[in-house]
C-alpha cells in the first residue's frame, strides 16, 4: 500500500514537465474520425452509440437547444472516457481534480443561464419566482432561488469530483487491506478481494453515469433557458 | 417552436423515430403552453396585483426586480450611512 494514499491525485510530471495535457488530449486518440460511408467496427460502433445517446438527450430540446448537440456528445464523451481509462491501475484521472470539473461546469452553465438571459429575459426572472407563491414568502424565495441557481455549477462540479474521486481512495483501500490481509488470514483475504471486484464493476458503472448525469443536467439547464 | 420540419435528429427510413422525437417535443410544448405567456390571459388581477402577483409571469418578474432592488436599496442606505458617521477618534 502507498504511504501516500492521495499519491494517485497529484497532477503528474516528467522531467518537470506537467503531462496534464497530454492525459486530457489522450482520449480523443480513441475516437477516430472518418469520412466513408461505411466505416470499420470500431468507428460503426462508436458512431452507433453516439446516435443512441443523442437522440435520448437531444428529443428534449428545442431546436435552438439542439444546437448544443456537438458540445454536449463532446462533454460526454470526454467525461465517460476520462473516468474509463482512469479506472486502469497507476493512472491519473484528471476528473478527480476539482479545477477541472469547476472549469467544465461553470462555463456551460453561465453559457446556458446568459443564452436565457438574451432571448427570453421575461421568462427568465420570472423563473426565480415559483407560481403560486404565497404573497409573505415572496422576497424570502426569491433569494432562495437566486443562491440555488448559483449553486448549480458548484455542486455539478463537486458531484463528479467527489464520486471519482471517492470511488478510486475506496478502490486504492480495499486493495491494500486485500494485499495486508493474504498473510494475516486468506479467508478474510478473499472475501476482500471478492469485494474490491464488486466495487470494481461499480466504479464502472459510476464511471458512465457520472458523465451522463454531468451531460443530462446541462441539458436540463438549457432546456429550462431556450 | 416549429414542429412541422423535420428535427436533425430525424433521417430518411426512421419514420417511427421521428414520430417518437416528435411526440417528446409536443408534449414539452403543451407544458411550455401552459405555463407561458398564453396562461397570463386567464387571471384578471385589479390595482397593483396587475403588476405584482406570483401568477402571471410580468407578475413574477415585477416581483424578482422589486425584491432585487429592495435589498440593493438596504445595501446602498447601510453603505451611505457607515460614510456619514465619522470614525470615532482617539483623544
Amino acid at each position: 500500500m502507498n504511504e501516500n494514499l492521495f499519491a494517485s491525485f497529484i497532477t503528474p510530471m516528467m522531467f518537470g514537465l506537467p503531462l496534464v495535457t497530454l492525459i486530457v488530449l489522450f482520449p480523443s486518440l480513441l475516437f477516430p474520425t472518418s469520412n466513408r460511408l461505411v466505416n470499420n467496427r470500431l468507428i460503426s460502433l462508436q458512431q452507433w452509440m453516439l446516435q443512441l445517446v443523442s437522440k435520448q438527450m437531444m428529443s428534449i430540446l428545442t431546436p435552438k437547444g439542439q444546437t448544443w448537440a456537438l458540445m454536449l456528445m463532446s462533454l460526454i464523451l470526454f467525461i465517460g472516457s476520462t473516468n474509463l481509462l482512469g479506472l486502469l491501475p497507476h493512472s491519473f484521472t484528471p476528473t478527480t481534480q476539482l479545477s477541472m470539473n469547476l472549469g467544465m461546469a461553470i462555463p456551460l452553465w453561465a453559457g446556458a443561464v446568459i443564452t436565457g438571459f438574451r432571448n427570453k429575459t421575461k421568462a427568465s426572472l420570472a423563473h426565480f419566482l415559483p407560481q403560486g407563491t404565497p404573497t409573505p414568502l415572496i422576497p424570502m424565495l426569491v433569494i432562495i432561488e437566486t443562491i440555488s441557481l448559483f449553486i448549480q455549477p458548484v455542486a455539478l462540479a463537486v458531484r463528479l469530483t467527489a464520486n471519482i474521486t471517492a470511488g478510486h481512495l475506496l478502490i486504492h483501500l480495499i486493495g491494500g487491506a486485500t494485499l495486508a490481509l493474504m498473510s494475516i488470514n486468506t479467508t478474510t483475504a478473499l472475501i476482500t478481494f471478492i469485494i474490491l471486484i464488486l466495487l470494481t464493476v461499480l466504479e464502472f458503472a459510476v464511471a458512465m453515469i457520472q458523465a451522463y448525469v454531468f451531460t443530462l443536467l446541462v441539458s436540463l439547464y438549457l432546456h429550462d433557458n431556450t | 417552436m416549429d414542429l412541422d420540419h423535420a428535427s436533425p435528429l430525424c433521417g430518411a427510413g426512421m419514420e417511427s423515430d421521428c414520430l417518437l422525437v416528435r411526440a417528446h417535443r409536443e408534449a414539452f410544448a403543451l407544458i411550455e403552453i401552459m405555463a407561458g405567456p398564453e396562461a397570463d390571459a386567464q387571471f384578471h388581477f385589479t390595482g397593483i396585483k396587475k403588476y405584482f402577483n406570483s401568477y402571471t409571469l410580468t407578475g413574477r418578474m415585477n416581483c424578482v426586480l422589486a425584491t432585487y432592488g429592495s435589498i440593493a436599496l438596504i445595501v446602498l442606505y447601510f453603505k451611505l450611512r457607515s460614510k456619514k458617521t465619522p470614525a470615532v477618534k482617539a483623544t
